[in-house]
C-alpha cells in the first residue's frame, strides 16, 4: 500500500468532508459544496418482524423453446426461500397488515454439487446457490417487502444450443411469478393461504446476480415481448455478465448496475456495458439509470454462499488487489444500495434516496469505502452524447464545439470492446462514443447550444461524465498515482458573461483515479453540479439564456468525457 | 553460524514461493484443463451415406453448410460467471454452448461453430473463459474434416440438441 493511500485510510472520511468544505470556503467566493446530511441507512432493519417460508417443486416443468417440442432444460424445479414482513418472527407466522411489494433474487453460475457441474447429487450435498442473499432478503422483509430468493439448480451448469442459460433464468423467473400470482390471488400457496392478498403484485422488483443479472434482464425482456402481463418495475444487476447471445438490456425500467472493481470472476468487467446500453436517448420510453462502482470488493462475497467461511465447497475469494473489502463490509456496500433502490421505485418512498444514488448523501458504515456513482436522469437535454459519428467540432444539439488549440488529444472514440476507432486502453470497458482530452498546460474547451435552445431553466443540474485514463504506463504522468482530478466548469451567456466562479470539482464531487489492480480499471463517474450555483457577480445566472459550457482543465491530464447533459 | 544463514535464507525463499503461489494459484486465472477434442457434423441425410468429398461441397455453399459442433473433454471445469468460449486459431468462434456430460471430474463441453466453414481452416483449437485469455487453454488438435463424425440432423433436432433452424 502506498503512503498516500495508507494515510487516507486512516483519516476518516468525515474529516475529509470538513477538509474539503474548509478548502472551499478559502478558494472559492461561492463555492457550492454541500452541508453534508446524515448518512443515509437503507440497512438498518425496519418495523416488521421476519417471517419466513419455502417452497420447493421438484421436476415441475421443462423449459421448451419456442418452436420445438423437446426440452432445453427438462425437469426443473420451483425452488425458493421467502422472507415476508410478519406479526411474530419464524417459520410461517401471520403476515402483516397490508400490500407489500415482491422482489425477487436469482444467482449466478456456479457449482451445482460439491465443486462440479454435476446435477446428479444427492438433493443435501446440492449447493443451495439461492441461500447467499438472506441478509438482504431480511432487511427488505423488515422493511415491508416479500422477497424472495429463487434456486437455479437446472439452469446452473447448463446450457443449450436451442436456448440459452439466459433466457432459461429468465423463463424461470417467469414461472416464479406465474405462481405467485395464483397465490395471491387464490390462495393457493403452499401455507395455506398464508400471504394471499398481501402481495402486490403491481410492483415487482428483480434483482440478479452474475449470470443471473443477465437472466433477469432477460426476465423482463421476455414479460415485455410476449406481453406477459407482469409487472415488473425495477431491475438491478449485482457484478452481472454481458454474454446473451440474444443481447438483452433494460429498456422501460429503472436499471440499477452494481460493479465489484477487485472482480476476479467477470474480470473484464464486461457488465459495465450494460449501463451504456440502456436508455439511450433514441429510445422512446425513458427511466433513470444508476450505476455505483465499488473498489475492493470482489464478486463472490456479494452471496454469502459463494464466501469462504460462511460458503458451502468450493467458496473461494476471487478478488484481486489492495484495499479489499471484508465480506461483512461488501454484503453492507450492496444492502446500501440496492434496498433504497427498491424503496424509490416499488415504495415511491422518500425523494431522499435519490440523493443517494446522486451520489450526493454518505452512507452510514462506509466510511473509507473507495465508491462512485454514475446516474442518468429520464428527464434531460443531452448537449453532447457524442454518439453521431466522429465530429468532436459539433454537439448533439448542432452547436459548435471549440477549443483553445493546445490539447494534445482533441477527439471522440468508441469505447467498446469491438469496432472502427477504438480507443485502444486497457483500462476502459464501456459500450460508448465519448470525447478524449490529453493536455500538458491549461486548456479548455467551449460547448455551444444553438439559439433556440438556450433555456435550461427548468433543469437543475449540468451533469457529465467522466474519466482518467491510465495510459501505457502504471502511474501515467499526466494523471497523478491516486490524484483525483479537477474539471472547472462555467456557464457562458448570449452576451459573453461567464458564471463567475465556476465550479472545482471538490472532493465530494470528483473524477477518480482509476482503480489500479485486476488489471486496471477506469469507469465513467457522473459529475453533477447544481444550476442555481451558477451566478453572475452573485447573481443567478440567467438560465433562460445559456448560449455555452465552457469546461476548463489544468496542470496535466488524459481523460475522457461523455454525456455533458442539463438534467433534473 | 553460516549454516543458519543459509537455512534462513532458504526458509525466506520458500515462504516467498509460498507467497507468490497463492496468488498465481487463483481458480480464476488458471488455463481450463482441456484435454481433447471432437467435431460432429449434422448432416441431412443417413449419417453413413457421407463422404468427406460431400462435406467439401456442402460447405462450399453457404445456404447447405450443415451445423457443425466441436466438443472439449475439460478436466476439473471450474463453473463459473464467464462461459466458456472456444478459440479457433486464436478468435472466438461460437456464440452458443452447451454442457454436454459430466462424469467424475471430466466435463464435455460442446460448442456450435458461427461458421461450419471454419472445419476447412485447420485452425488450432482452445477454450477460455469469456474474454479473459489468461485463461485461455492449450491447444487440443486442429480443425480439419478427416476425423468428423456425422450425426443425422433430424435426429439431433428431435434429441432438442439443435434448433431446427441454426442462425
Amino acid at each position: 500500500m502506498n503512503n498516500i493511500r495508507l494515510l487516507r485510510s486512516l483519516i476518516p472520511a468525515s474529516f475529509l468532508t470538513w477538509l474539503a468544505m474548509a478548502t472551499c470556503l478559502v478558494i472559492a467566493t461561492s463555492c457550492t459544496l454541500k452541508i453534508v446530511k446524515n448518512p443515509a441507512n437503507s440497512c438498518k432493519p425496519g418495523k416488521h418482524y421476519i417471517g419466513q417460508v419455502d417452497y420447493d417443486f421438484e421436476d415441475e416443468f421443462d423449459l421448451i423453446p419456442v418452436g420445438s417440442i423437446t426440452p432445453a432444460y427438462p425437469n426443473v424445479d420451483v425452488r425458493a426461500v421467502v422472507r415476508y414482513p410478519a406479526t411474530a418472527p419464524g417459520v410461517g407466522t401471520p403476515i402483516a397488515a397490508g400490500r407489500f411489494p415482491l422482489v425477487i433474487f436469482l444467482h449466478g453460475n456456479h457449482a451445482t454439487c460439491p465443486c462440479s457441474c454435476s446435477h446428479a447429487c444427492a438433493p443435501a450435498d446440492r449447493i443451495p446457490n439461492h441461500l447467499g442473499y438472506n441478509y438482504m432478503l431480511d432487511i427488505l422483509a423488515s422493511r415491508g417487502f416479500v422477497a424472495i430468493s429463487i434456486d437455479g439448480f437446472d439452469v446452473t451448469c447448463a446450457g443449450s444450443f436451442t436456448m440459452s442459460d439466459y433466457e432459461a433464468r429468465g423463463r424461470l423467473v417467469l414461472r416464479h411469478l406465474e405462481k405467485w400470482v395464483d397465490w395471491n390471488d387464490n390462495g393457493t400457496d403452499p401455507w395455506g393461504g398464508l400471504l394471499q392478498y398481501h402481495v402486490d403484485m403491481n410492483k415487482i422488483g428483480l434483482s440478479g446476480h452474475s449470470r443471473g443479472g443477465e437472466g433477469v434482464v432477460a426476465a423482463e425482456y421476455i414479460n415485455r415481448t410476449e406481453a406477459l402481463g407482469f409487472k415488473i418495475k425495477a431491475i438491478n444487476a449485482i457484478a452481472p455478465t454481458d454474454q446473451d447471445p440474444d443481447i438483452h438490456y433494460v429498456s422501460e425500467e429503472p436499471y440499477f448496475l452494481l460493479l465489484a472493481a477487485s472482480d476476479g470472476d467477470v474480470y473484464s468487467l464486461q457488465g459495465l456495458r450494460t449501463y451504456d446500453r440502456s436508455f439511450p436517448i433514441t429510445l422512446p420510453v425513458q427511466e433513470m439509470k444508476t450505476m455505483q462502482w465499488i473498489y475492493g470488493a470482489n464478486h463472490n462475497f456479494f452471496n454469502t454462499v459463494w464466501t469462504p467461511g460462511t460458503g458451502f465447497a468450493c467458496a473461494s475469494d476471487d478478488g484481486v488487489g489492495e484495499g479489499r473489502l471484508s465480506p461483512k463490509l461488501q454484503q453492507l456496500t450492496a444492502c446500501q444500495s440496492i434496498v433504497p433502490f427498491f424503496e424509490r421505485h416499488l415504495k415511491a418512498k422518500a425523494s431522499h434516496l435519490m440523493s443517494v444514488f446522486k451520489g450526493d448523501r454518505p452512507l452510514e458504515g462506509e466510511d473509507g469505502i473507495e465508491a462512485y456513482w454514475a446516474y442518468q436522469d429520464p428527464n434531460r437535454l443531452e448537449l453532447d452524447n457524442f454518439e453521431a459519428g466522429d465530429n468532436p467540432g459539433s454537439n448533439s444539439l448542432g452547436g459548435i464545439v471549440s477549443s483553445s488549440g493546445g490539447f494534445l488529444t482533441f477527439d471522440e472514440f468508441e469505447f467498446k470492446p469491438s469496432g472502427l476507432d477504438r480507443y485502444l486502453n486497457r483500462t476502459y470497458r464501456h459500450f460508448t462514443h465519448a470525447l478524449v482530452l490529453e493536455w500538458t498546460a491549461p486548456q479548455f474547451f467551449l460547448s455551444n447550444l444553438p439559439v433556440g435552445q438556450q433555456d435550461v431553466s427548468q433543469f437543475k443540474a449540468l451533469s457529465f461524465r467522466s474519466g482518467q485514463i491510465i495510459g501505457g504506463a502504471t502511474p501515467d504522468v499526466r494523471n497523478p498515482l491516486d490524484t483525483s482530478r479537477t474539471i472547472r466548469v462555467s456557464l457562458v451567456d448570449s452576451a459573453n458573461n461567464v458564471s463567475n466562479s465556476g465550479f472545482p470539482v471538490t472532493a465530494l464531487q470528483s473524477i477518480p483515479y482509476p482503480y489500479e489492480y485486476n488489471g486496471g480499471k477506469t469507469v465513467f463517474t457522473t459529475i453533477r453540479i447544481p444550476l442555481r450555483g451558477f451566478r453572475l457577480d452573485n447573481a443567478p445566472f440567467p438560465l433562460n439564456d445559456v448560449a455555452a459550457v465552457r469546461f476548463e482543465v489544468e496542470g496535466t491530464g488524459l481523460m475522457a468525457i461523455d454525456d455533458i447533459q442539463f438534467t433534473r | 553460524m553460516k549454516q543458519l544463514i543459509v537455512i534462513t535464507i532458504a526458509l525466506s525463499i520458500g515462504f516467498m514461493g509460498l507467497s507468490m503461489n497463492a496468488n498465481s494459484e487463483s481458480p480464476y486465472k488458471q488455463p481450463i484443463m482441456a484435454e481433447s477434442a471432437d467435431v460432429r457434423v449434422f448432416v441431412d441425410r443417413p449419417p453413413e451415406v457421407m463422404r468427406i468429398h460431400d462435406l467439401k461441397i456442402m460447405l462450399d455453399k453457404p445456404d447447405e453448410a450443415p451445423p457443425v459442433e466441436v466438443q472439449i473433454r475439460v478436466r476439473d471445469y471450474l463453473p463459473r460467471s464467464l462461459s466458456p468460449v472456444l478459440i479457433i486459431a486464436g478468435e472466438p468462434a461460437a456464440r452458443k454452448y452447451r454442457i454436454v456430460s459430466h462424469e467424475d471430474n471430466v466435463t464435455v463441453l460442446g460448442f456450435l461453430l458461427d461458421q461450419p466453414q471454419l472445419l476447412k481452416s485447420k485452425g488450432d483449437i482452445r477454450i477460455q473463459y469469456g474474454d479473459d485469455p489468461d485463461t485461455r487453454s492449450r491447444s487440443v488438435g486442429n480443425l480439419g474434416m478427416d476425423n468428423v463424425k456425422f450425426i443425422f440432423q433430424e435426429a439431433a433436432i428431435k434429441a432438442g440438441i439443435i434448433p431446427r433452424k441454426v442462425k
